[in-house]
């Protein structure tokens, strides 16, 4: 790969970016925002009223949250701790996340079945965001079941399965947003008496790996389903190559991400640069003190160029791209 | 060179708006029956402020009635909803309404105490727009919010319409309002 900035034919580009399509593939939270450490949400031990499982589905919530059926097992590692207990003292952006299974501030009345509340900096201070709390309310006018009482939808009628709408909605409070795959928990609806948002698909768990990284077992492919693959080479500390493949693209505004994962025992950096009409200005940057890196920029139209920089060690990287 | 063709070419992923919370659906029937007014306005100004326990951060917007389309209300109302940001802390209520000043729109006013809330959440809130075919209510739905109907099947997704025809239609419909409803949350 080269380090120059080469010019390309800007018409043929922006013609082709008509043609495309768009792509099935998991869309993240905006701004782009994780935990520092697993949260550990606490499962009201009072449980759901309706369902009639012997403890009102807090176990069976509990445990669908931490299956490995779920995110614990999308191959990022344990991203998510549950206990149940009691709820007492619920408030929203305390740092103690927790499922209530009543609404005790009164948010979730009328037609809402239930409502997710995450709290978080504006700023890492290093252009990411750092979620500190996500809470998560039920409204018991409501119609619910879980899988204790209705075992595979059998004797269910128009009720909810609590578990596949309580993994849906922890999965916002990961940093998740809604995805086009269907049959993905993270897919926008569900109807009644199908609990299969409970276990995550294949399109969960890429995002689950671009926002906490892979090393758990379940990764090795690509973090995204729309996105492009390259790969490079750096010889030691401070070499860098740019990207995609030694140069720059063109784009309309919208939000770019790259995902990039060097060897173990490296640490290998992600920059973003913008194009200002003189020089290269440095619009985001991922600076982890390994080499998975990812960023989520959203941008005015214009040129963009990543870089991908070596802090220490040497070896193969792969970058995947998604841009606007 | 091909790579970058590849790149450009397969790039065309568009963002969707997020909700991370889950509605039933309701008509504008429904609406009507659990609402005291129904009001075309203005935003003057918002404030988001931790709640006196400092258990949430709640948003307020002060709208100025243009237009009490059916219903009673003051000239000034307060809207309160849940989410906001104080500092540099944000609490995002995902799928409840938010409000930009200057902002036109057109609300489902249930009380809240002594001020109002936007009844039935987003479903209850629209923004109005300029547009070549008119000016337009335009639902605040964000496109993936979860919504059902109380059978637990997918719902429709309100649309866009004429301003104007939208509230000659609740006009007429302003005796199905429910004047004397105190908040039920």
């Amino acid at each position: 790969m080269t380090k120059t900035f080469s010019r390309r034919t800007l018409v043929l580009a922006a013609a082709l970016m008509l043609l495309s399509t768009a792509a099935s593939a998991f869309v993240l939270l905006s701004p782009a925002r994780t935990w520092d450490n697993p949260p550990n949400y606490i499962v009201d031990n009072r449980g759901l009223v309706g369902v009639n499982d012997g403890n009102g589905g807090e176990v069976a919530t509990r445990n669908a949250i931490v299956s490995s059926s779920a995110w614990n097992g999308a191959g990022a590692g344990t991203v998510v701790n549950a206990t149940v207990g009691s709820v007492s003292g619920f408030s929203l952006g305390d740092g103690v996340p927790m499922l209530n299974f009543q609404d005790p501030q009164g948010a979730c009345g009328g037609n809402c079945l239930a409502a997710t509340f995450t709290g978080f900096f504006s700023n890492r201070g290093d252009g990411t965001v750092r979620i500190n709390d996500a809470d998560i309310v039920t409204n018991t006018s409501h119609s619910w079941t879980s899988q204790g009482e209705d075992p595979g939808g059998s004797g269910c009628s128009s009720e909810f399965y609590v578990e596949g709408v309580m993994v849906h909605e922890v999965g916002h409070g990961l940093g998740l947003g809604h995805t086009n795959v269907s049959g993905a928990t993270m897919f926008p609806s569900v109807s009644a008496c199908n609990n299969s948002p409970a276990s995550t698909a294949a399109d969960d768990n890429n995002a689950i790996v671009a926002l906490y990284g892979g090393g758990g077992g379940g990764g090795g492919g690509a973090p995204c389903t729309s996105c492009t693959q390259f790969t490079g080479f750096l010889s030691g500390a401070n070499d860098f190559e740019y990207e995609p493949n030694g140069t720059w693209y063109q784009t309309g505004s919208g939000t770019h991400r790259g995902w990039l994962e060097g060897p173990a025992g490296t640490d290998f950096d992600l920059r973003l640069y913008r194009w200002n009409g003189s020089a290269w200005a440095l619009v985001a940057s991922s600076l982890s003190s390994d080499s998975s890196e990812f960023i989520q920029f959203n941008g005015s139209s214009g040129f963009y160029l990543w870089q991908v920089r070596s802090w220490s060690g040497s070896g193969s990287y792969n970058f995947w791209l998604d841009p606007p | 060179m091909k790579r970058l063709l590849a790149l450009v070419a397969v790039a065309a992923l568009a963002a969707l708006p997020l909700s991370a919370s889950t509605f039933i659906a309701m008509d504008e029937t429904e609406l009507l029956a659990s609402s005291q007014a129904v009001v075309q306005g203005k935003v003057l100004d918002v404030r988001s402020y931790w709640n006196e326990d400092r258990t949430a951060i709640v948003s307020e917007a002060r709208v100025l009635v243009e237009d009490l389309i059916a219903g009673e209300a003051p000239s000034v109302v307060v809207v309160k909803t849940f989410g906001g940001q104080v500092g540099d802390y944000a609490i995002v209520a995902h799928g409840f309404p938010t409000f930009e000043a200057g902002a036109d729109v057109l609300l489902f006013l249930a009380p809240e105490g002594e001020d109002f809330r936007v009844n039935g959440y987003r479903l209850g809130h629209f923004r109005i727009r300029d547009t070549a075919k008119g000016r337009l209510a335009v639902p605040t739905l964000e496109e993936g919010v979860r919504l059902f109907t109380r059978d637990g099947r997918l719902a429709p997704r309100p649309q866009a319409e004429s301003l104007d025809v939208m509230k000659e239609r609740i006009r007429e419909r302003g005796g199905e309002l429910r004047p004397d409803l105190r908040s039920e949350r």
